[in-house]
């Protein structure tokens, strides 16, 4: 992205305040310089004196000091500018410092320029992002700038001056001098006001661009949350849809096998009544048919049950499909998953495998999802007593204290009592499932 | 750029900090060429050089330095000049001219707190006449090295051959007016006068001894007006007309032919002793007694002193105030002063000695002792200073133009004092 006009109208101005404040404080402090190895030339020492109000510590070392410190200033600038991530510390820090550096110079110079402290100001003002602090900084702004006035301080110290230094030279060279100084130290204050406007042009900018975004923002939500309706609804009908394809296929279902088994019976009992007067012998023949035609439709039924079990199991193991899931939960969450078998072989009835398999992955869902765990353990063993399967499973997540029965529990539990076990839910350090399930363990239907 | 900006002000801080670093302590002294009491000295220095002697020796690893052959007219400029370069000595003499400028410059050092602070320090041991010419602007910036009261000179000579005793120590306006009109005459008989009562006393010496103050301390106000200084002016101007319009010079003077001439105590002892004796007033005998007293005052003269302050800037201030102790306070060093110029201590201890005494005795020309150091004491303890505002001098210089315009004139001197207490008044106040 371009630069803007107001950060960049900023930026110019700052970098040519900073050169005028570097040229005026080093040109007073060099002009003090050069004028005192005059005075000393002319031996006029004792007259100026008798004129000036103080006198400076060590002419040299003060152009020195100067110098110094607006190279400090320079310095804190670029560390500021050049900083890759803006940290507040940094530039609270290195503004705080320019506020002493440049009251530093100030004094070294007797208070005659503290345009230095425009320099500092137009700084802080251009890092300013609240609006409720521009009153105090302001405040402190104008208060610094106004009693570091030569003016100001004159009052309560002795200082020296430096038109009296100008008045050292015949009245034709004062005329430039006092022109050249007055010049600087308007440019100064010219160039802190065009800051300012930079500043504000800046935040302007800045104002405008934030309200375009938001209004971007305010649009694209609307968009989306028209689609989410949209699809909400397709979603809607879809699983309509599915229910009626689904309650279909089972009514065939019923339809074809319950329907002709039970039928089939029905007239079988029907010929077992009306022979069981004349031949008991046909009756038990019949029964024997009758029997067989029943075991038949339950293997129909089964047969219809297994066609609505899941995929895996399907295809795999109980333990298999159990372990192809875990890895998959491990691989799509990221969530460590343990699974432990202590049942040397898993092999039940289709609904117990089917009610074991559900319970594990709706209890993973609900750690993931509710619990926010990172890991989660699965433990299968044999109970106390044999005829029951001990399935547990717990995790290292929040948990929940109060606990809102909501779909996936309320099946599970609808599941368990279907084979007539028992599950409980605890919290301890996450959340734990444990569910007693009675398995017709070698029972044969077949 | 940050990186060479980083540099500049590593290198700028590095010349800052290290390059000014020496090994051991330099005590900067500022002083002149020659005695401050416009008498000429055979050799300015053996004092100082004692007394840096015995301060080195005290403080090892301090070296006192001086820069030696500035004449005292040079003097005011050259320490400008080095106020102005930042290289202000720790310690310098203070001419009267400049002591009231440097402090308002804050060049010089409060010593008030130094004086408190330091238990050793008793200002009890100085004349208070020589302390409070250090003291100005309600603080003591400088300590009096040496003090020059002022005597009267007489022709004792002259006075014999007229039969006049000496006059008492206490002796009045009245007394001196008595002689003076007594010694004038005609001697060859010319019909004008030659021989002369009094040369070169001025309306000031008799306003001081008369107890005229002409300014406020803060020098803001003056007062022109006074009783005093009109009796003051009127006894002066009397004087004046005894000489019957007849100019008194020094040479009549140098030749013995007036019998009084206020002097120095610096030009006494010059005059008085070895080489300089035989140079001048070598055709009479001659002495020193106090001032006359007027009817309001008392046998008051000037007292002045030579002071020495320290920087305020001096970055070794602690070693400042024992080197000026030791000039100021120090009676070995203060009896060297006794000895080698023509000033006196300003410790009573010291001008009251045994030893000092000696010292003047050796002066003598063995007839009548007239000056003892009780005599000086008494002198320096009457004495009066000069006030130290900054335009002093030149306030006095309009008042004494104005004033000798009178002596010449016939006019009231009442209204003619009142236009001069406006003329200075409208001086100082600018």
């Amino acid at each position: 992205m371009t630069k803007a006009v107001g950060e960049k109208l900023n930026n110019r101005m700052l970098f040519l305040l900073y050169i005028v404040c570097c040229v005026t404080a080093m040109s007073a402090a060099g002009f003090i310089w050069l004028t005192t190895g005059y005075i000393l030339d002319y031996h006029g020492a004792r007259e100026f004196l008798s004129v000036t109000e103080s006198i400076p510590r060590g002419t040299l070392s003060c152009v020195l000091q100067v110098t110094a410190g607006m190279l400090l200033l320079g310095l804190t600038y670029q560390i500021r500018v050049n900083q890759t991530r803006e940290q507040d510390w940094v530039i609270l820090a290195t503004l705080g410092m320019d506020f002493l550096i440049g009251l530093w110079v100030i004094m070294l110079l007797d208070f005659n320029y503290n345009g230095v402290l425009l320099w500092v100001f137009a700084n802080i003002l251009s890092y300013v992002r609240k609006n409720r602090y521009w009153p105090a900084i302001i405040a402190l702004g104008i208060i610094s700038y106004v009693g570091t006035g030569y003016e100001m301080v004159s009052v309560r110290m002795r200082l020296f001056n430096i038109d009296d230094y100008i008045q050292v030279y015949s009245s034709s060279v004062q005329t430039y001098l006092f022109a050249a100084w007055n010049f600087l130290e308007i440019l100064s204050i010219v160039c802190f006001v065009g800051c300012c406007l930079g500043i504000i042009a800046n935040r302007e900018e800045k104002l405008e661009q934030t309200n375009e975004l938001y209004r971007q923002l305010a649009e694209a939500n609307e968009n989306l949350k028209l689609a989410n309706e949209e699809l909400s609804e397709i979603m809607e009908e879809k699983a309509k849809m599915a229910e009626v394809r689904e309650r279909n296929r089972i009514a065939r279902e019923i339809h074809d096998t319950m329907g002709h088994t039970l039928t089939g019976i029905a007239a079988g009992i029907d010929a077992c009544i009306a022979l069981s007067d004349s031949s008991p012998e046909l009756v038990k023949q019949q029964l024997k048919i009758l029997s067989d035609v029943s075991r038949k439709g339950l293997s129909d039924v089964r047969h219809s049950v297994n066609e609505l079990r899941p995929d895996s199991l399907e295809h795999l193991n109980l333990e298999a499909a159990i372990r192809q899931m875990v890895d998959n939960m491990k691989q799509v969450s990221g969530t460590k998953i343990s699974f432990i078998c202590q049942v040397p072989v898993l092999k039940f009835d289709e609904d117990e495998e089917n009610v074991i398999y559900r319970i594990i992955q709706e209890s993973i869902t609900n750690s993931i999802r509710h619990g926010h765990a990172s890991e989660i353990r699965i433990l299968i063993e044999r109970g106390q007593w044999d005829s029951v399967l001990h399935l547990s499973i717990s995790d290292n997540g929040k948990g929940c204290e109060h606990m809102k029965e909501g779909f996936g529990i309320r099946h599970i539990r609808e599941r368990v009592r279907m084979l007539n076990g028992e599950v409980t839910f605890t919290n301890d350090n996450g959340f734990r499932v444990d569910a007693e399930i009675p398995i017709r363990w070698g029972e044969e239907y077949d | 750029m940050a990186l060479c900006l980083l540099i500049g002000c590593g290198a700028l801080l590095w010349i800052l900090l290290f390059a000014g670093r020496k090994q051991e302590t330099v005590l900067e002294f500022a002083m002149f060429n020659g005695s401050n009491w416009d008498v000429a000295i055979q050799d300015s220095y053996p004092v100082i050089d004692d007394a840096i002697r015995k301060f080195e020796e005290e403080h090892p690893g301090v070296r006192v330095r001086y820069v030696s052959g500035i004449p005292k007219g040079d003097y005011p400029e050259w320490l400008s000049e080095r106020m102005l370069m930042g290289k202000t000595p720790d310690v310098m003499m203070v001419l009267d001219s400049e002591f009231s400028r440097l402090v308002e410059l804050g060049m010089l050092e409060d010593l008030d707190p130094w004086m408190e602070m330091d238990q050793d320090f008793d200002p009890e041991a100085y004349y208070e006449t020589a302390l409070m010419s250090g003291h100005i602007m309600g603080g003591q910036y400088a300590l009096p090295m040496e003090t020059v009261p002022y005597l009267m000179f007489v022709n004792k000579t002259l006075l014999n051959q007229e039969n006049i005793p000496i006059p008492e120590e206490d002796y009045t306006f009245a007394d001196l007016y008595d002689i003076c009109r007594k010694v004038t005459k005609d001697t060859d008989g010319d019909g004008i006068p030659d021989q002369f009562g009094i040369y070169k006393y001025s309306w000031l010496d008799a306003a001081w001894a008369n107890g005229a103050v002409m300014f406020s301390d803060d020098g803001r106000t003056c007062n022109f007006t006074s009783t005093q200084l009109l009796y003051a002016i009127r006894f002066v101007k009397s004087l004046d007309a005894l000489n019957q319009n007849q100019r008194v010079t020094q040479e009549t003077f140098d030749s013995g032919k007036v019998a009084f001439m206020p002097l120095s105590f610096a030009e006494y002892r010059t005059y008085k002793s070895y080489p300089y004796k035989i140079k001048k007033y070598t055709s009479f005998q001659w002495d020193c007694i106090s001032m006359p007293k007027g009817p309001y005052g008392d046998n008051v003269s000037l007292v002045d002193s030579l002071n020495v302050g320290i920087s305020s800037r001096s970055r070794h201030k602690e070693l400042a105030w024992e080197f000026l102790k030791l000039l100021t306070s120090d009676e070995e060093i203060q009896m060297k002063i006794f000895e080698y110029t023509p000033a006196a201590s300003v410790l009573r201890s010291v001008t009251e000695s045994q030893e000092a005494e000696a010292i003047i005795r050796e002066t003598l020309d063995g007839t009548e002792k007239m000056i003892d150091g009780a005599f000086i004491s008494k002198v320096i303890d009457n004495g009066r200073i000069k006030p130290k505002f900054a335009s002093y001098q030149e306030a006095v210089q309009l008042a004494d133009g104005e004033i000798l315009k009178l002596f010449d004139e016939d006019t009231d001197l009442d209204n003619a004092m009142r236009l001069i207490q406006r003329k200075v008044q409208n001086f100082i106040d600018k």
